[in-house]
């Protein structure tokens, strides 16, 4: 398949799964507007856990099957279709779900429908545009751009996309100029969707808006229906693939653990994916406030058209900006660096940025302003009230961030092209190790290797949440004593 | 924003220095090694060699993530400035490659002299040992694994035989030779007529490996280090070396220093532990079975090694096909990269 041809379809993957998935999404959105908090909470975790899930796991898990599909190639992309699908819901929903409420309400809807009934005939699209589906557009240039840019389950699905393109062009010896000049395309046409998407952001806060959340009218088939595709989502992404792995995980895990390197090689990785995850979710959040506080209209679209410029090396895929920033250490002034782990770090970041500011715009949409502000001036009130401003604050704002970070963090840990690439020597990061065992199909090493690298990072993750309890009642206990 | 201004200072603060020091903090200087091998049974070799010589390594692995655009082409962009000190490849067209290049320092030591002449350079900047052998991987509830069927399966649809992507790997290594053997003209014809009759291309040889393994197709081409991982799962798979006008394909692993390395005497020490007898016994022992090429103790064998030694012996001397390999690839490029 020629490169255009693979580019036509990658596109064609990204506009269909994100077309088809802003409806469920949607629907998603209207069960959770209906749901009491702990229904919520179950709800998310459904749609959360396939978004967290490592690419790699769900890959091998299905890589078997999906060759067995070798003579019914349709039915195998439409497999790869669906798991990226229900992999990413849970982003689109998110955007739905924290986008603030459209300036025209339902009410406007329905007098526009009214009006247009009258005998002066009212186009309805202005109304449309303004009212819930305006939502819309966001959350399907998101989901199109992390279907366009994947590139482990394509590669280990073995179904045709652009990313993979690259890759085996790079195994043929593709020179480095010609690679990026053929990634340029994708990477335009993406930079387009984020800069959009940013000039979108940037316009939605500009709008006033009054309207309050409705409550969720869905219909009781469509709450099972949404109901069953969460279940779905977690079951074909997150659980099958765990249960196949898990099968000889106890022995895989002796193993692993009696394997001196396994440490280092998991500190490796989970330092580079930590590093890098909260360096571009940092500098993500900087350069939004930055195009949020500018005043002028000129500087605020060179803002927009900054950001774009930034997340663009990102877009290139981790192959290409694994490469070039190879070739960059290797430049004289920077190779003083270059057997460090510095340029694996700079790779990651640098590919994560995009990831961290599409996350970040739709994120700075959600919530309200008002809401986050008085709880900042609590925190200078009344000792009486400040006791409760740690949890107010956490809720309204550190929580969101400390999600982000989180999720970038993760896809930092895993993403093994640039630290095979760019590691020194005598440094090697797990993932690696595990991409290598999984081709060697050496399954019980595999299970070993894979639950330590996801329990590892959980077990952090849950560490530093319960690290913010102690310190919140720590808080809260001192401040109610008067200590404060 | 405060906090997570704290965060990231607190972060960098403290990984800093890990970030910049690589592994500057081990002494001595470790000597680097770049090695395309199976970490599993290279890792095990090389902390033997540091227990014995006292002298510390730092490898650099290839990875299935990266195949062989990895570390030839490295070695290649690090010319002017190495930091390798010895490459073990997993192959050996690569490695001439890289003699071509200028990249290599020759070294003939006590390792060079037990190895049989057409797995090494004459000059003695590369040097084989260790091999896999290119296979056919049947799959015996499908068909019989013997010579005839499969020659007559040959002949007729393609479409339940599997092949890797022929751009990398050993799989490239075998259209090299196909190249050499049948001529440009008839290779392509060759090759047209196998996809024609609906050959299946995968992305690698153990995935040819899984798909024969499970019965989707019922033969394919593969390496002998894939198939045992399919023998040892107890898969219903045989093997019969696939022979082109008699000749075997036999892949040595070879080792090679690096010009400017630094570490010499270190590096000449290593090369002659990998060419070693005790080295080549130790792989062939290991599950992917490699086929020492120098002499050994015979009684060290197993059976499997035995009978895949016995084939190795007919192997084509791969050092004559770069010429073939070259013209290949830029065939194969004109074909894949459109």
């Amino acid at each position: 398949m020629s490169y255009a041809e693979t580019c036509g379809w990658t596109l064609l993957n990204a506009v269909l799964v994100a077309g088809s998935c802003v409806p469920l999404c949607a629907g998603l959105h209207e069960l959770l507007l209906g749901l009491s908090s702990r229904g919520r909470r179950v709800l998310w975790v459904l749609l959360l856990v396939p978004l967290f899930t490592p690419t790699l796991l769900t890959g091998y898990a299905y890589a078997n099957f999906s060759l067995s599909l070798l003579h019914a190639p349709v039915l195998n992309r439409l497999l790869y279709l669906v798991l990226l699908g229900l992999k990413f819901l849970a982003v689109g929903t998110m955007v739905l779900h924290f986008a603030p409420p459209a300036p025209a309400t339902e009410a406007a809807v329905h007098c526009a429908r009214l009006l247009r009934q009258g005998k002066r005939r009212m186009p309805m699209w202005p109304v449309l545009l303004q009212s819930s589906l305006r939502n819309l557009f966001p959350c399907f240039a998101i989901l199109f751009l992390l279907v366009f840019q994947e590139f482990e389950l394509s590669s280990l699905m073995v179904t045709d996309t652009w990313t993979v393109w690259l890759f085996d062009a790079q195994a043929l010896g593709m020179n480095r100029r010609d690679s990026f000049l053929r990634a340029a395309w994708p990477a335009f046409l993406q930079a387009l969707v984020v800069i959009g998407l940013l000039a979108f952001s940037y316009r939605q806060r500009a709008v006033p808006t009054s309207s309050l959340p409705r409550a969720a009218r869905l219909h009781l088939v469509l709450r099972i229906g949404c109901w069953c595709l969460a279940g779905t989502a977690s079951l074909m992404v997150t659980i099958l693939p765990f249960g196949y792995v898990c099968q000889s995980a106890w022995l895989g895990l002796q193993a692993v653990l009696a394997d001196k390197h396994i440490h280092g090689e998991v500190l490796t990785a989970l330092i580079y994916g930590l590093t890098s995850g909260i360096a571009a979710s940092w500098l993500a959040t900087l350069l939004l406030q930055f195009q949020r506080s500018t005043v002028h209209s000129g500087w605020q679209r060179m803002a927009t058209v900054s950001l774009g410029v930034f997340a663009l090396p990102g877009l290139l895929g981790s192959l290409l900006v694994s490469l070039a920033v190879q070739w960059l250490f290797q430049l004289p002034g920077l190779n003083v660096a270059y057997d460090s782990r510095l340029p694996t770090i700079v790779a990651l970041f640098l590919f994560l940025l995009p990831r961290a500011l599409i996350v970040q715009v739709a994120l700075a949409a959600s919530g309200s302003q008002a809401e986050l502000h008085l709880a900042e001036l609590l925190r200078h009130r009344a000792t009486s009230q400040r006791s409760r401003v740690g949890d107010l604050l956490w809720e309204l704002k550190y929580q969101r961030m400390f999600l982000v970070a989180a999720m970038l963090c993760l896809w930092g840990y895993f993403e093994l092209t640039p630290m095979a690439i760019l590691s020194p020597p005598g440094v090697n990061a797990a993932p690696v190790r595990l991409y290598n065992q999984m081709h060697f199909g050496r399954g019980m090493i595999v299970s070993g290797l894979l639950l330590v690298s996801i329990l590892v990072p959980g077990s952090l993750f849950l560490l530093v949440l319960q690290v913010r309890r102690w310190f919140v009642f720590d808080w809260r206990s001192s401040a109610e004593s008067g200590t404060i | 924003m405060k906090l997570a201004l704290t965060v990231c200072q607190w972060l960098l603060g403290s990984t800093l220095p890990w970030l910049l020091c690589g592994c500057a903090g081990e002494q001595p200087t470790p000597l680097v090694v770049y090695c395309s091998h199976d970490a599993d049974y290279a890792q095990s070799l090389l902390d033997r060699f540091t227990e014995e010589t006292g002298i510390p390594i730092s490898v650099k692995y290839d990875t299935e993530a990266t195949k062989s655009l990895g570390l030839v082409n490295l070695l290649i962009a690090e010319q002017a400035h190495p930091r390798c000190d010895v490459f073990w490849n997993n192959q050996v067209l690569g490695t001439v490659e890289l003699q071509h290049a200028g990249v290599l320092s020759p070294y003939k030591g006590p390792g060079y002299e037990r190895i049989p002449d057409r797995f090494k350079d004459p000059a003695g900047h590369w040097t084989g040992f260790a091999a896999r052998l290119r296979v056919y991987i049947v799959n015996t509830e499908h068909m019989d694994a013997t010579e005839a069927v499969v020659a007559e399966r040959l002949t007729g649809d393609l479409s339940r035989m599997a092949i890797a992507k022929p751009i990398y790997g050993t799989t490239l290594t075998h259209y090299s030779l196909m190249w050499h053997l049948l001529g440009e003209v008839e290779f392509k014809r060759w090759h047209a007529d196998n996809l024609q009759r609906g050959q299946q291309v995968l992305a690698s040889n153990g995935q040819v490996k899984n798909l024969v393994a499970a019965g989707t197709c019922d033969f394919g081409w593969t390496d002998t280090d894939d198939f045992f991982v399919a023998k040892d799962e107890q898969r219903p798979v045989a093997m019969l070396p696939i022979r082109i006008q008699g000749a075997t394909i036999s892949i040595p692993n070879s080792v090679c220093i690096i010009q400017g390395t630094r570490q010499r005497t270190n590096s000449e020490r290593l090369v002659d532990f990998l060419l070693s007898e005790a080295t080549e016994v130790a792989l062939s022992q290991s599950a992917s079975r490699q086929i020492p090429l120098g002499t050994v103790d015979a009684a060290q064998l197993s059976e499997d090694v035995q009978q895949l030694r016995n084939w190795a012996v007919d192997g084509y001397d791969l050092s004559q096909i770069v010429e073939s390999h070259h013209a290949c690839l830029e065939w194969l490029k004109s074909e894949y990269l459109r």
